[in-house]
């Protein structure tokens, strides 16, 4: 389930040292929240700011890969347009990584793909209750003071974007075991 | 999965794809209709959690899945708590009380079966949850920069970002179970 092919490879073996990068992954996102809650604050949403973030959004969870190819965790939903595969190169999120390498990066094994499910459902339970206690904060925050909705709105459903984007892959990242040195070597 | 659910005390036969899938949509023809309706009762200012009440709702009496009732098995593959006391007067009257156990809670335990597809239905239901929140966010954020390109619509901004929200939450609710229910071929007479 975790790409060996990645240019943080060092990383990627040692179960500790995976779950010190998916703290600092969370708390890069606490401190991402906060700022874009105090610039909302501060600048209102009336600016291209916004755009910004939401760009982030889109490349951050590609880190840890899962959403797409080239992170640490293979994709989930494979790679189905591989332009320069038959060339011997793929370029990917981190480094240019070399032909055969890639190619047991592109789709799942059976056993891979009932771990992936099996995370999901995991991440889907988690991901729903962090929804409903949102969703109260919002009605409780909203009935104490009305313009409070128009606020925290957006600032909760980007909470519970980055959280949906993102948990699968930590949850990965955080439950599999260490890698033995041959088993490094046989995915790579 | 159950292949009936109880209704009122009446047993209503739901081994047949075809069935299970009218329900599924007819819950969401439900849901949507509601929605509609009470945008336009008060713009979801005091309704707008009756949405979210009435999924749950749906999830209790027709869906199950987080819930004992329903058809879709508990995913937790746990029974509900015995107590000895014997159920409300109104839960006997509505005849939604729970069933007598056996020993191994084999009407509430899910085979390997079972939670490959219990496991695989949430893998697809977070795929259309995440597009569904993103695309939430994109609206409330054309919403806010560019409110013109949102003028067509006879709504706030901040209106459509709460009605996206309310689906979204719908959808949390009750989307792996449907996809359970839409995609179980018809199921065999036992015996």
């Amino acid at each position: 389930m975790i790409s060996t092919n990645q240019g943080l490879r060092f990383l990627v073996g040692s179960r500790s040292r995976r779950r010190m990068l998916v703290v600092g992954y969370g708390c890069f996102l606490a401190f991402l929240c906060f700022a874009f809650l105090r610039y909302q604050t501060r600048h209102g949403s009336e600016d291209m700011g916004l755009w910004f973030v939401f760009q982030l959004l889109a490349v951050l969870p590609g880190l840890l890969g899962g959403v797409r190819g080239g992170g640490l965790v293979k994709p989930f939903r494979g790679v189905h347009w591989v332009p320069m595969q038959e060339q011997g190169g793929v370029q990917t999120l981190l480094k240019p990584a070399n032909g055969p390498a890639i190619l047991q990066d592109i789709s799942l094994d059976e056993r891979e793909m009932h771990e992936r499910d099996r995370v999901h459902f995991i991440a889907y339970t988690l991901a729903r209750w962090f929804a409903l206690l949102l969703f109260v904060i919002y009605g409780v925050l909203g009935a104490l003071q009305v313009s409070w909705f128009g606020r925290v709105g957006p600032f909760f459903l980007f909470l519970l974007t980055v959280t949906l984007w993102s948990l699968p892959q930590s949850i990965i990242l955080w439950t599999e075991p260490d890698m033995t040195e041959p088993e490094m070597e046989q995915q790579a | 999965m159950r292949a009936e659910i109880v209704l009122l005390g009446k047993r209503v036969d739901m081994a047949r794809q075809t069935r299970r899938r009218a329900l599924v949509v007819g819950i969401y023809a439900v849901l949507a209709a509601l929605i509609g309706g009470m945008w336009f009762a008060d713009q979801w200012r005091a309704t707008g959690t009756l949405v979210f009440w009435s999924a749950m709702l749906a999830c209790r009496l027709f869906l199950g899945g987080y819930y004992y009732g329903g058809l879709v098995k508990p995913f937790t593959g746990k029974g509900p708590k015995q107590y000895d006391a014997p159920p409300s007067l109104l839960a006997l009257k509505l005849r939604v009380y729970q069933p007598v156990l056996d020993d191994d809670n084999r009407a509430f335990r899910n085979d390997e079966r079972e939670l490959k597809q219990r496991d695989r239905s949430h893998y697809q239901a977070y795929q259309a949850l995440g597009l569904a929140v993103v695309l939430a966010w994109l609206v409330a954020d054309i919403g806010m920069i560019h409110p013109q390109w949102l003028a067509w619509i006879p709504m706030t901004p901040f209106q459509v970002f709460y009605g996206l929200t309310l689906v979204a939450l719908m959808l949390f609710l009750t989307l792996p179970q449907c996809i359970l229910l839409w995609t179980e071929p018809d199921m065999e007479a036992e015996g």
